[in-house]
């Protein structure tokens, strides 16, 4: 089931159910006409606005023009584009310190918060840093290499110290620096380290303490705190290919938001990762380790809203049964849901359309179904359809709502933005957004239609709404609802944009799996969380949008798999190369 | 060295254990080191030091409820201000400024007006690139952050939402932060107690009480390390593009200034007496504002640092605040309709948000120095990043500007800028920090505005 892209009205194409090149050009028709966006329907706000962003071709902003069109054909393009040097992320910071000292830590947790950008916590060029943090990286470092040196000693010393001498201490920086940067340290590098760790002798402190004090060096240094990539030219704009190390890096931040491991590093000492087979089964056995959960949790849990689900306020006196036991039990519903699409070999459409789900006792209770007869989530087959795909579960329900009703708006606009890939302006300054008096009808649903008859406001709403009111059966927790206010729920609908209709959520998320801008919006995210960085449409040699096209075809003509979508993804030129940047172009800079 | 937070680590109960203190218990350190450079000592003790606060509320205020009716000295409080009655002399109220840097491009006014509420610059509208300006207190923190070990601090009580956009088309880095060092560095806050405590007043280690020669050996292994992580980051610079370079120059910045606090280490004065910051459970806003403030007046007791940010929450924000009767989010409040529920749910929120602002300001007021107070020797300005939230207007902006700073203020009154005069936003926070000490302009600020000066 196919349906024409929102803007195709505005641009007079028609668009046919499956071709990939028209898929793809709803994909950069929603960035090319960023500015038209604004006001959905041109009705309300300035159409000739200014780009999203002004420095133009060759900056990482999202929208403004150059790319799209009807009918434009998509340049292959030749640039693959750079990431910007990437600082590790909360969530980065603390596995790659668990991870190289063999230990749960945590340290990161009281650094504050990272800044997202479209939409993700790990893209690079909002990752910034203040005084306070490196502080707080001291602090770190320091209670790190305690934790390396103490219980785990004997993890990280391999020799005898004390009856080797500097030997054992230098063989020991190697090894740790090493992991430590993701790459082999330098001669100059180890003779600056062992400097640090004869600081220790100087103050008749053991060797264990001056290896302490290397680790700590490693540690605050920017090659542990940043992902670096160089160019050999950094002004020069061909490109060239990513390190083997640097492209290892890339490869475990993206499917383990870590470190690499052992086997990762002997592929890259052993100079074959660049080899296409090589790759594609070091990508299948990444996936199977239980490190691969982190896509769960930082990728999924960004792109779907659930990680939002433990933290959104929910109105305790009109909800009390409403608890962190009930969050957990949802954000879990979610993580499993994906899992099988991600692990499991199940096709990226079950998101939505997945006849069966995760419950436990708890959750199966708030969602009016017989019990599962246990505490732990187990999968479960669903007596009716009230249940079944990301549209009716809790967390996308309660999150998308306000505290104390449902926001059939937050639904719609979400299912466009995260799911669509459909960007909708927020409300234009000056506009009544609060449901009052001046509005009529006992339903929410009633009350926003009369809403709408504001022309000001239908233009963008009339793309909104329609698939929040497909959710109407569900209050702002997420139970399952016939009536609402004491009047029944009129979940009915027309699929914006096109003559398909449903009924309830089950039927509105085949239409949405079913809409071609799907798969290129599952595949337009992963990239975005892949790379760290947001997909250029600026620059009309990049290579991003063609990139995006190629993937997404074979995503969506080889059954939906998320192991094709990674496999994809990584073998692309985007992935494996990278590019200087010319010095002070003009503009913002 | 702090492991209190290794997981499952049983031992990890010092540190927190020390910050949440017993019921009823007073812990303080049995020795500090630390805080004060010597040269700084000296300066205090010439001058008394000033100190800059700004304090971020967001979605603006009920406009009504506000702006009292009456101006000049002889001005009445309106009900929404009355927290502050005892301390009428104290402190100005300020309204009809303009701040047109905050219009945003098209949509997105919470974002620009709360990046613009004490930079009176314009916000680059992009969600990964960050250009906007240096803001008030960050100015300062240039001109004397150096007198102090900490320069400046950025504290706040919203990390900020974990999933999907801050406001149309901007960086939440717009949304998050009030404090900008560069036009392209956000200062990230802190919003845990304990993590501002352990940094101001522990050299951010935590670290256990040690001799005087165990503090040299540890200020001999900080130096070495830092030394090794300055050199190669100076290093690899050489190696970097553009961008690149600018993200390694934010962190060569940070390095240097860790070094700065190592060196500047040494005794704590006894006059300086930090006592145990409580703990505070979730959603009691109220006590988690005064913990924060608690920690200011501490920080300025001791003079660890003289420049403060601090963000009652995040533009946008959706918190809800049950106690007062708003259990819809606080945006969405905002967004009043002239519905009158709606409007008293603001002024009950904003009333909320001056009671804190009053215990913070009284609280200064009870800190004697030299033959005034600590109230009397700073200045605090108090606004937002809209007007009505209703209209998102950033032409008529709620402003609160208090202490004395150090009597340059002329404070007690109600100044009323008549909104077709475009009075600027930005001359107000350059007035402001003119009153301590430096004579830069702050955004689109070209004067001063006298009428706030005793002149």
């Amino acid at each position: 089931m196919a349906s024409p892209g929102l803007w195709q009205f505005e641009t007079g194409g028609g668009r046919k159910p499956s071709g990939i090149g028209l898929s793809v050009r709803a994909f950069l028709l929603a960035f090319a006409l960023a500015p038209a966006v604004v006001g959905c329907a041109g009705a309300v706000g300035d159409p000739g606005g200014p780009p999203d962003n002004p420095s133009g071709g060759g900056g990482n902003g999202v929208g403004g023009n150059g790319v799209g069109g009807n009918g434009q054909v998509i340049n292959q393009g030749t640039d693959p584009g750079r990431v910007t040097l990437h600082r590790l992320n909360k969530v980065e910071y603390n596995n790659t310190v668990s991870d190289l000292v063999g230990t749960a830590l945590h340290p990161a947790n009281d650094f504050p918060a990272d800044n997202r950008a479209v939409g993700y916590d790990n893209i690079a060029d909002a990752l910034s840093l203040s005084d306070v943090q490196l502080q707080l990286y001291q602090n770190a470092a320091e209670a790190v290499s305690e934790v390396a040196m103490g219980m785990q000693r004997s993890k990280v010393v391999t020799c005898d110290p004390v009856a080797m001498g500097d030997a054992c201490v230098r063989s020991t920086i190697q090894a740790f620096g090493k992991r430590a940067w993701r790459r082999p340290i330098t001669d100059d590098e180890l003779t600056g380290l062992m400097t640090v760790a004869g600081v220790a002798k100087m103050q008749n402190d053991t060797p264990d303490v001056g290896i302490k004090l290397a680790i700590q060096a490693l540690l605050l240094s920017p090659n542990f705190i940043f992902r670096i990539e160089l160019d050999s030219s950094p002004a020069s704009l061909t490109p060239h290919p990513l390190t083997e190390y640097e492209l290892a890096s890339r490869l475990s931040y993206f499917l383990w938001s870590s470190m690499p491991d052992d086997q990762l590093f002997a592929a890259a000492d052993a100079g074959n990762l660049h080899d296409t087979k090589v790759l594609s089964a070091q990508v299948t056995r990444m996936l199977q380790d239980p490190k691969a959960t982190a896509l769960v949790d930082n990728f999924a849990g960004q792109w779907l809203f659930s990680r939002q689900v433990m933290d959104t306020g929910v109105d305790k006196t009109l909800f009390p049964k409403f608890d962190d036991a009930l969050r957990t039990a949802m954000l879990q519903e979610t993580k499993l849901l994906f899992r099988d699409v991600a692990f499991g070999g199940a096709s990226a459409e079950a998101l939505l359309t997945a006849d069966y789900t995760y419950m436990n006792d708890r959750l199966a209770s708030h969602y009016g179904l017989p019990p599962v007869g246990s505490t732990d989530m187990k999968k479960a087959t669903l007596p009716d359809t009230t249940r079944g795909g990301l549209l009716a579960q809790g967390s996308f329900l309660t999150v998308t709502s306000h505290p104390t009703v449902t926001s059939p708006v937050n639904r719609g606009k979400a299912i466009l933005t995260q799911l669509l890939c459909t960007e909708v302006p927020d409300p234009p300054p000056g506009v009544n957004t609060q449901l009052g008096t001046s509005m009529t009808g006992t339903t929410r649903r009633e009350q926003l239609e009369s809403h709408r008859n504001d022309p000001k406001c239908s233009s963008c709403h009339s793309l909104m709404d329609p698939l929040g009111f497909g959710l109407e059966n569900y209050d702002a927790v997420g139970a399952y609802r016939m009536m609402d206010n004491g009047s029944p729920v009129d979940s009915k609908g027309t699929y914006p944009g096109s003559t398909g209709t449903f009924s309830g959520a089950r039927e509105l998320a085949k239409l949405v799996a079913g809409d071609t801008r799907f798969p290129d919006c599952v595949t337009q995210q992963l990239y975005t969380y892949a790379l760290g960085r947001a997909p250029v449409t600026t620059a009309p040699d990049h290579m991003d949008p063609a990139t995006i096209q190629r993937i997404s075809h074979q995503f969506s003509s080889g059954g939906y798999k998320f192991e094709t979508l990674v496999q994809k993804m990584v073998a692309s030129d985007t992935f494996l190369k990278r590019r200087g940047e010319a010095p002070a172009a003009g503009g913002m800079q | 060295m702090s492991i209190g937070w290794l997981k499952d680590n049983k031992r990890g109960f010092r540190r927190r254990a020390f910050l949440r203190g017993g019921a009823g218990t007073v812990l303080s350190l049995p020795i500090f080191e630390s805080l004060i450079p010597r040269e700084s000592r000296a300066l205090a003790a010439l001058d008394t030091p000033k100190r800059l606060i700004t304090y971020y509320v967001p979605n603006g205020h009920n406009m009504v409820s506000w702006r009292p009716t009456t101006a000049g000295k002889t001005y009445t409080l309106t009900p929404n201000l009355m927290p502050l009655a005892a301390m009428q002399a104290d402190f100005m109220v300020v309204t009809g400024l303009n701040n047109q840097p905050a219009v945003p491009d098209v949509v997105g006014d919470h974002a620009a007006g709360t990046s613009a509420s004490f930079t009176a610059v314009h916000a680059l509208k992009s969600t990964t690139m960050l250009k906007l300006g240096v803001s008030l207190d960050q100015i300062a923190a240039t001109q004397f952050g150096k007198l102090t070990r900490v320069p400046s601090i950025q504290l706040g009580m919203e990390d900020g939402k974990l999933v999907g956009g801050c406001d149309s088309g901007y960086g939440c880095a717009y949304s998050n932060s009030i404090s900008w060092s560069t036009p392209t560095t956000a200062m990230p806050k802190i919003i845990k107690p304990q993590v501002a405590f352990d940094l101001l007043f522990m050299g951010g280690t935590g670290g256990a009480p040690v001799s005087q020669a165990d503090a040299l050996k540890r200020k001999a292994y900080r130096q070495s390390v830092l030394d090794f992580t300055i050199g190669g980051t100076k290093s690899l610079a050489t190696k970097l593009g553009r961008s690149d370079g600018r993200k390694l120059d934010e962190f060569l910045t940070g390095v240097q200034e860790v070094e700065r606090e190592v060196n500047s280490a040494t005794v704590m004065p006894v006059s300086c007496k930090p006592t145990a910051v409580s703990d505070v459970p979730a959603g009691q806003w109220d006590k988690l504002a005064q913990v924060f403030a608690d920690i200011m007046v501490l920080a300025m007791q001791c003079d660890v640092t003289r420049v403060f940010s601090f963000m009652f929450a995040n533009a946008v924000t959706g918190r809800t605040y049950p106690a007062l009767g708003a259990t819809r989010g606080h945006h969405d409040i905002s967004h009043h309709g002239n519905i009158q529920a709606n409007l008293d749910l603001l002024t009950k929120i904003s009333t909320f948000e001056v009671q804190q602002l009053a215990y913070l300001m009284t609280k200064m007021k009870a800190v004697p120095e030299g033959s005034n107070d600590m109230l009397y020797n700073s200045t605090l300005v108090f606004t937002s990043d809209v007007s009505d939230g209703n209209r998102h207007n950033h032409d008529d902006m709620p402003v609160l500007v208090a202490g004395h700073g150090g009597g340059m203020l002329n404070t007690g009154q109600h100044i009323v800028y008549p909104n077709a005069n475009k009075t600027k936003h930005g001359n107000m926070l350059t007035t402001a920090l003119r009153t301590v000490g430096a004579m830069d302009l702050v955004g689109d600020g070209d004067n001063v505005l006298p009428e706030m000066l005793n002149i």
